[in-house]
């Protein structure tokens, strides 16, 4: 026989706030209900049309929907919205670990006028290249209309480190959310002023870190006390300094991997409830598992009523800390079947999201990884996870790339959330010695078709996913509070693609913005169930996501044809659950927490 | 050595248009990113011969390593079709076959490998992750099982098997089993953190070239030109020391030009690389005898009789050394004897009746040589020496 086995095995060797802030902003400060005045000018009268009921048992049905939704449609339409900024890995030929995992995206509404902004992370130049005044992170504002305005020095976010990973959360529960951005480095706490500014908090809230390679990071509350504490994912022990493996493949120079390096502890910082915080990775029990930390997810994967920390690990086993409901942490990733695939092998594990894409009423996870591997589907099974990649139809279309951003949403609200997966190569001359990837990838949309697998639509779903870039971070959201959820793309060294969802459809949809009393105020860890049809979805309040991202505070559930939701049921971190029953469809509703009724959100 | 990879491949074609030159030229293309020649030369093989088995088999990788598990499969299933016995298809089958939740076809298949292969621990593993796929959670326990009973360090197995336990209700000896799952997974990877210390581009490239090399000098061989293999078999030997195949088919054509002092040094290698197999040994020794170096021979087969004194190819190797030239006759029969008593051929009767008549005693001879054509009646050289030695009749 021919020999085939260089094949067989391939070597391993192998990314200004333009208004007046509206006054009633100070207002929720005030912790409590009666005193919480919601948000902003957008917010209008309750909603006549929902009631309040007693909690009941959560209604499982698995019944497939019926399929109504046409074919998706998205527009590329990164030209018209006036944004300009350009990632920057800060590469000059040195090829330095960190240059193809920078970065990340946040979408929040960081001046509460309704309207999702953009966070852009970069990288900064590395030795030897000169600095870059140009190489920033940037906050763009949303003015409606598909415009945007970069305020990132008005608002005081450029940044001074090298950034990978940004994470929202209102850590100090004054009811605007704030910033944390994960660097190579000292890390970056900016805390929002409420004005359209933010200031750096970082040594004066003590969250600098431990001066590492950061990526994902989460606000999550760990205990149940009502402020956010905050678990901050590091990838490996490198320094620029030393630790500087130079490899080639065919001739050309390519990027070490996390095992040429010691793995690097993640961190956990609890917020003491006084702007700052303290450092108990030791004591949590985090600190006893060193990994190659890249994305992370904190969601109650047990439904044990705390918050439990996902850690998405490149080329070594995935983390679980289990929350024993106090802080205290326990690893059970191979336990729970979530620290490897199916095969038993690790992976380069890049993004995590969730969803409850199979409707059974447990969150399931995703991971992106590596080119020629699978992304990992791994299927809440009450609790364990089960790799069910092989069994979900076109996963497999995701195969070739290398896969980072991933982020599950009901592109056409019709019931089933899609996946959406952002590709591109580290190695830019990747074509010359692997000609089935490329450096520049199309990035890829899956169809949920229901009964749990998925369907590549990413040719036939309009000029939407048609630009080749590398792709990193990725969010999803409704920029233009349509109802559609639209897409933000990071690509390094590159502008970010802007992605609107204009799918015409006749399926129905809910928009859910939690605000907690004596939960956080954002709600983080708060568990929504929305039945329509006799179908009931699972959805939870999270913060940080993706690859090294933040997106989706505002819940989306898609309703299919049903024009109401028969039961909205929010259980809250920390106790107590408000439940309402016919909700009407096609609104953007605040909830907040222990009120009778809530508030439709304008427009 | 990447021109020198080209070079050797197209060397090859142009001597030997045939289906496996242009294959392993497609091999090397692909090996260097240039996929669409490999492609198109893969297809071209296929032209000249529909039925060779390792364009199917490329194609089929090709495809796996694309994510393309449809077209995967029909190159496999046609690779396979056409060489049922070759043992290194079912398992990218069975990745196609999975990639695709085909998990019923990957079952049927893999039990009727496991059927011919019943040893093999990863095709064991594959069928356990085929049939925890399919929801038979005892059939994936017991597999997994196997597997590890293979061989009892074979990580992803512990995985799968701690998996099925857990789906069955048996959590106890789940997590026995996920806690020695983790401990191999540690060792593992502290293994591999070892061996990227070491790896390079130029370690890459070599191994390119290596495997060009020995398919070239297969396909030389293969082909009635075992002489042209002398070059890339040479090649080999210089890149890796360590490398069996080469070395072995250089003993052979050396041997067959009667160049036995460059065939006693490739055999000399071989025996440093595996110093305890008495097969090395008995080949350098016959070579070294052949050589008339029959100190050299008498040491080898020396080394025969201690590794193996209950094997009869030591005593009665040394005892041809002991008769040539009648170095000692007397002790070329005590080493017969004894081969025959350990294997009583013709083969040993034979030798046993030479050393006997070398010594003197012919009566003995003439029974030993007696003997020996009983046993094999159709070996000439047996008659030939009957008629030669002039041996008297039986008392």
């Amino acid at each position: 026989m021919i020999d085939w086995e260089p094949m067989r095995r391939p070597l391993v060797i192998a990314a200004a706030l333009g208004m007046a802030i509206v006054a009633t902003i100070a207002m929720l400060l005030l912790r409590g209900p009666n005193n919480l005045a919601v948000g902003s000018a957008a917010v209008s009268q309750p909603v006549a049309s929902v009631t309040p009921v007693e909690s009941s048992r959560l209604h499982l049905d698995a019944t497939p929907p019926v399929r109504i939704s046409p074919a998706m449609q998205f527009t590329d339409v990164s030209a018209q919205t006036g944004i300009r900024f350009r990632h920057q890995d800060g590469g000059s030929g040195e090829k330095y670990l960190i240059e193809p995992a920078t970065g990340g995206v946040a979408l929040f509404d960081y001046d509460g006028d309704g309207l999702i902004d953009i966070y852009f992370v970069s990288g900064r130049p590395l030795p030897p290249a000169s600095p870059d005044p140009q190489a920033v992170n940037a906050l763009y504002r949303n003015e409606g209309n598909w415009r945007f305005r970069d305020v990132t020095h008005s608002a005081g976010v450029a940044g001074t480190e090298y950034a990978l990973g940004v994470v929202v959360g209102d850590y100090d529960n004054d009811g605007d959310p704030d910033l944390f951005v994960n660097n190579f480095g000292p890390n970056t706490l900016y805390r929002n002023n409420g004005d359209g500014t933010f200031s750096d908090a970082t040594a004066v809230a003590c969250a600098a870190g431990r001066n590492r390679v950061g990526a994902g990071a989460s606000f999550l509350d760990m205990d149940a006390d009502g402020d956010l504490d905050l678990f901050v994912a590091n990838y490996v022990a490198f320094e620029l300094s030393q630790n500087h493996p130079r490899r080639n493949v065919n001739g050309f120079p390519v990027y070490p991997g996390p095992l040429d390096y010691d793995a690097a502890p993640n961190v956990l910082l609890e917020n003491l409830g006084d702007g700052t915080f303290c450092d108990i990775t030791e004591s949590s029990g985090v600190g006893r598992a060193a990994g190659s930390g890249m994305a992370t997810l904190c969601i109650d994967y047990d439904q044990d009523g705390d918050t439990d920390v996902l850690v998405a690990n490149d080329q070594r086993g995935n983390f679980l800390f289990d929350n024993d409901g106090h802080g205290k942490f326990t690893e059970v990733g191979v336990l729970r079947g979530f620290a490897y695939n199916l095969d038993g092998s690790p992976r380069a594990n890049m993004g995590l999201d969730c969803s409850d894409f199979d409707g059974d009423g447990w969150l399931d996870v995703i991971s992106s990884t590596y080119q020629n591997e699978l992304p990992v589907l791994y299927r809440n099974d009450r609790g364990s996870f089960e790799d069910v990649s092989r069994r979900c139809g076109d996963l497999m279309k995701a195969v070739t790339h290398v896969k980072w951003g991933v982020g599950f949403g009901d592109f056409d609200s019709d019931c089933y959330p899609d996946l959406f997966i952002a590709c591109g190569d580290l190695e830019p001359e990747v074509h010359r010695w692997k000609p089935s990837t490329a450096f520049r990838v199309p990035n890829v949309l899956l169809r949920n078709l229901g009964h749990g697998t998925f369907r590549d639509i990413s040719a036939s779903c309009g000029d939407g996913l048609t630009p080749v870039e590398s792709s990193r971070g990725a969010g999803v959201d409704d920029l233009d509070n349509d109802g559609n959820l639209d897409l933000v793309v990071l690509n390094t060294g590159s502008q970010p693609t802007i992605i609107r969802n204009e799918t015409k459809t006749a399926n129905h949809w809910l928009q859910l913005d939690l605000r907690g009393t004596t939960a956080s105020r954002d709600a983080i860890g708060a568990q929504v169930r929305v039945t329509a049809r006799g179908r009931t979805f699972l959805a939870e309040a999270i913060s940080g996501r993706g690859y090294q991202s933040h997106f989706g505070s505002r819940l989306h559930f898609g309703l299919g044809d049903s024009d109401h939701a028969e039961r909205v049921e929010i259980r809250w971190l920390g106790g107590g659950q408000d439940v309402f029953t016919n909700v009407s469809a096609n609104q953007r509703l605040r909830v907040i927490q222990g009120s009778s009724v809530p508030f439709a959100l304008m427009p | 050595m990447r021109d020198e990879t080209f070079d050797v491949a197209e060397q090859l074609v142009r001597e030997i248009p045939r289906p496996d030159s242009l294959c392993l030229l497609g091999t090397v293309h692909h090996l260097y990113a240039n996929d669409d020649v490999a492609v198109r030369l893969w297809k071209q093989c296929l032209e000249l011969d529909p039925q060779f088995a390792d364009a199917n088999h490329a194609l089929g990788m090709w495809s796996l390593s694309r994510g393309d598990f449809v077209a995967a499969e029909a190159s496999l299933r046609e690779a396979l079709r056409i060489d049922p016995a070759w043992d290194e298809i079912p398992l990218p089958l069975d990745k196609a076959l999975q990639g695709q939740g085909k998990f019923h076809e990957s079952i049927d298949m893999l039990e009727k490998v496991v059927m011919i292969r019943p040893t093999d621990p990863d095709v064991l593993h594959r069928l356990g992750m085929a049939y925890e796929q399919s929801g038979d959670y005892e059939n994936a326990r017991r597999s997994h099982q196997q597997a590890i009973d293979l061989r009892p360090n074979f990580t992803p197995a512990y995985q799968g098997l701690a998996r099925a336990l857990r789906k069955l209700k048996r959590p106890e000896e789940a997590t026995i089993h996920e806690q020695r799952f983790q401990e191999l997974m540690a060792a593992d990877q502290r293994a591999e953190r070892g061996q990227r210390v070491d790896y390079g581009d130029h370690q890459r490239v070599s191994h390119h070239l290596t495997r060009t090399c020995l398919t070239a000098a297969r396909v030389y061989f293969k082909h009635g030109r075992p002489d042209s293999a002398e070059t890339p078999w040479r090649r080999v030997a210089e890149l890796d020391p360590t490398d069996r195949e080469c070395r072995e088919g250089l003993c052979k054509v050396l041997a067959a030009q009667r160049r036995w002092e460059a065939a006693i040094q490739f055999r000399r290698e071989l025996t440093k690389l595996d110093p305890d197999s008495t097969r090395q040994l008995m080949e350098l020794g016959a070579l070294e005898y052949k050589n008339q170096q029959l100190d050299d021979a008498a040491a080898a087969f020396r080394r025969v009789i201690k590794l193996a004194p209950g094997q009869p190819d030591g005593y009665a190797g040394l005892a041809q050394v002991q008769l040539s030239s009648d170095r000692n006759p007397e002790e070329a029969v005590q080493l017969a004897r004894q081969a025959v008593a350990l294997a009583p051929t013709a083969a040993h009767h034979f030798i046993l009746a030479t050393a006997q008549r070398t010594r003197g005693d012919v009566a003995a001879a003439r029974a030993s040589l007696e003997e020996a054509i009983r046993l094999d009646p159709t070996q000439v050289l047996y008659r030939e020496a009957f008629a030669r030695w002039q041996l008297p009749p039986q008392p």
